[in-house]
């Protein structure tokens, strides 16, 4: 069965954003992202939510930009090509390879778990958190970055108790540190 | 000076403790390898500081451990209650404890004061609020947090109280067959 992986750059005490809602403490390095490239070649479909895809959709385009970096080019190219499913119940359009859904159904994903195929992302905490109460996410990286912000958006806010398995860790430079766990078992 | 440790358990969503201050989501089995990391970094231990809630639960329950020797941490029991230690209460007037001395003062002139004296690494273990205002004022030298392979929605956190980021060196993690992985850090000093 195909996984869906939840995967974000957290802060120590469990933050995805600042309270200003700015991510300029992660500054992911070569290394990152690079690690993030190969991810990429593994997963067949990217779910996100309404804020998110348009906050991506910057890689629709961003390989024009002759300032970006190889591994940053690599990761456009790679994400083009990455088949995204959107969430909204308010756009009317999404551009690219890109399919729009207004809500989600779980047996719908399930049934894309069944398929053949590569993993799958989520890239966002609110709809992880409709995922993850549906029974849907299967592993978990939190890329710990060596900072503590006080407040900010939670990477998680199921508001329930959720036991893994831990799988692995790996650290990158800068003192990031990925741990990556699986659920323990995916409710039915 | 000597250093001020924190050790303290954590889940995955950053919270030290349940909103009840319970730690039953606690990897409780421990492998041998994690009760050897613990013993390593309590051996240059001469001094534990603690908030007076938890100092009230703590003390007493390991003198309990400590005079029973069927019990399998007597051990530990023994040595938490030998170990000096230094309760921060501004309501207590003297001390109801063995080994242990009151300090009442302002929290940065007393911790500072006891870094200053002659003697071994000082350990703090919580409570969440003594904890909170520890790292609010930069008192910690060196953190070992226990990330437990769960996620508990809600609880007690020990960052909360910062109004601006602090940032940190990650000096080791180590994983252990258990399911935990302890994170060391250091502060970064600008």
């Amino acid at each position: 069965m195909r996984k869906i992986i939840y995967a974000q750059l957290v802060s120590l005490d469990g933050y995805i954003e600042d309270r200003d809602g700015n991510i300029d403490w992660t500054e992911p390095g070569e290394e990152l992202h690079r690690h993030f490239n190969e991810l990429e070649k593994n997963v067949d479909i990217n779910f996100y939510g309404r804020r998110m895809s348009e906050v991506m959709d910057y890689w629709l385009t961003a390989d024009q930009n002759t300032g970006l970096k190889d591994y940053e080019l690599e990761y456009a190219r790679l994400w083009q090509q990455t088949k995204r499913i959107i969430f909204s119940k308010t756009l009317n359009e999404v551009k690219g390879y890109a399919r729009l859904l207004r809500k989600v159904d779980p047996d719908e994903i399930r049934e894309l778990k069944k398929q053949s195929g590569n993993d799958m992302a989520v890239g966002e905490a609110d709809l992880a958190s409709t995922f993850i109460n549906y029974g849907l996410v299967d592993e978990y990286r939190l890329y710990i970055h060596p900072v503590v912000l006080g407040s900010g958006k939670p990477m998680f806010s199921v508001g329930k108790k959720l036991d893994f398995e831990f799988v692995e860790s790996q650290r990158f430079p800068g003192g990031v540190i990925m741990l990556k766990y699986h659920a323990e078992s995916t409710a039915v | 000076m000597r250093k001020l440790k924190l050790q303290m358990q954590m889940t995955v969503d950053g919270y030290v403790a349940d909103p009840n201050g319970e730690l039953d989501w606690m990897q409780w089995d421990w492998d041998r390898e994690l009760k050897q990391y613990v013993e390593e970094i309590t051996e240059p231990v001469d001094c534990i500081v603690l908030g007076r809630k938890l100092a009230e639960g703590f003390i007493p329950y390991w003198a309990d451990v400590a005079e029973d020797p069927d019990n399998a941490e007597h051990k530990s029991g023994k040595m938490f209650t030998e170990l000096p230690k230094v309760v921060f209460s501004q309501t207590l007037d003297e001390s109801k404890w063995d080994n242990t001395t009151l300090a009442d003062g302002d929290l940065v002139d007393e911790i500072t004061k006891l870094k200053k004296q002659d003697g071994g690494d000082i350990i703090a273990y919580g409570g969440a609020t003594f904890v909170s205002n520890l790292i609010k004022e930069k008192l910690i030298d060196e953190f070992h947090l226990f990330v437990n392979p769960t996620v508990i929605g809600k609880g007690m956190t020990i960052f909360n109280d910062l109004d601006r980021k602090q940032n940190f060196n990650l000096i080791q993690s180590t994983s252990f067959d258990c399911g935990v992985v302890v994170l060391k850090y250091e502060p970064k000093r600008s």
